[in-house]
């Protein structure tokens, strides 16, 4: 059962609806930003890297296209008779 | 063999939507907290702050702090408590920027002697009518309004509103107790001597 205090707050709490939309239009951006930032900024930062005379971190490629390349050739795929 | 039932996102408890937001970034388990606690966020804006418009842009602002710090929440009070903590400093730093004053409590403002330490039943509070209350309530400082509302609205423990306000225990209690004898002066002050029992 509610107390008096809590009777009077509860007829305070219809959110106007624009509220939510900015909240979550906001929410969006912030994680458009970040998933941006977190594609973008590696790479960014290994152009700098080489750019100075350093090494690029190199991270393998797990997905995508040319995820094969840096695959060792499998064992199966070697032709008799030839070396690796 | 039990069939496995797909657990609803309206399901999930605070914390799962915040370790789900955090580790996928889609907004729409921020949306379940959002939806949980804006009511409640919005009702304190407005009682504090006593202006709709600015309650809005408050509401707004506190959950986009709480967006910004929902990694740094680390399950030590409980997410209810943490959102609340922001809003009440959001809005006591509010009114202090607009009002330019740093009375906040009523022992910053005087009135109440500091001879009366007489402690006050939460009936005090608890049985006036509710219209009553809200003209009170109304003419509290911030400071008291805010620990009176953690403590009989939020059920909050002494501890977190100590927490919250970054102050020691046995101050909050010398702090409710004021602010109960302060909001028996006030009532006196409008309805004389009827009595607060409903």
């Amino acid at each position: 059962m509610k107390n008096n205090f809590q009777e009077w707050q509860s007829d305070f709490e219809r959110v106007p609806p624009e509220i939510e939309d900015r909240v979550l239009q906001q929410a969006r951006t912030f994680s458009a930003f970040g998933k941006v930032v977190e594609v973008f900024v590696p790479n960014a930062l290994g152009a700098v890297a080489l750019m100075i005379g350093g090494e690029a971190p190199t991270r393998p490629v797990t997905h995508g296209p040319g995820a094969h390349l840096d695959d060792e050739v499998p064992l199966w795929r070697i032709p008799p008779g030839r070396d690796l | 063999m039990t069939p496995v039932v797909a657990k609803k996102i309206t399901d999930y408890t605070d914390s799962e939507l915040i370790a789900r937001y955090l580790r996928d970034q889609n907004t729409m388990y921020f949306t379940v907290l959002y939806r949980r606690y804006a009511g409640k966020v919005f009702a304190k804006c407005i009682s504090m702050l006593a202006d709709e418009g600015q309650a809005r842009d408050a509401t707004q602002d506190i959950f986009i702090k709480v967006l910004l710090n929902l990694a740094k929440f680390t399950e030590q009070s409980s997410f209810s408590t943490w959102v609340y903590s922001i809003t009440y400093n959001y809005c006591i730093d509010m009114i202090r920027k607009k009002k330019k004053m740093p009375l906040i409590f009523t022992e910053d403002v005087g009135k109440v002697s500091k001879e009366t330490n007489q402690e006050l039943p939460d009936s005090v509070l608890l049985e006036m009518k509710q219209e009553r209350l809200e003209k009170v309530i109304d003419r509290l400082p911030p400071g008291d309004k805010a620990i009176l509302m953690m403590k009989y609205i939020d059920d909050m423990q002494i501890r977190e509103i100590g927490e919250v306000l970054g102050k020691t225990e046995s101050a909050i209690k010398m702090q409710i107790m004021r602010a109960k004898q302060r909001s028996q002066m006030i009532y006196e002050e409008i309805y004389g001597h009827d009595p607060i029992e409903e």
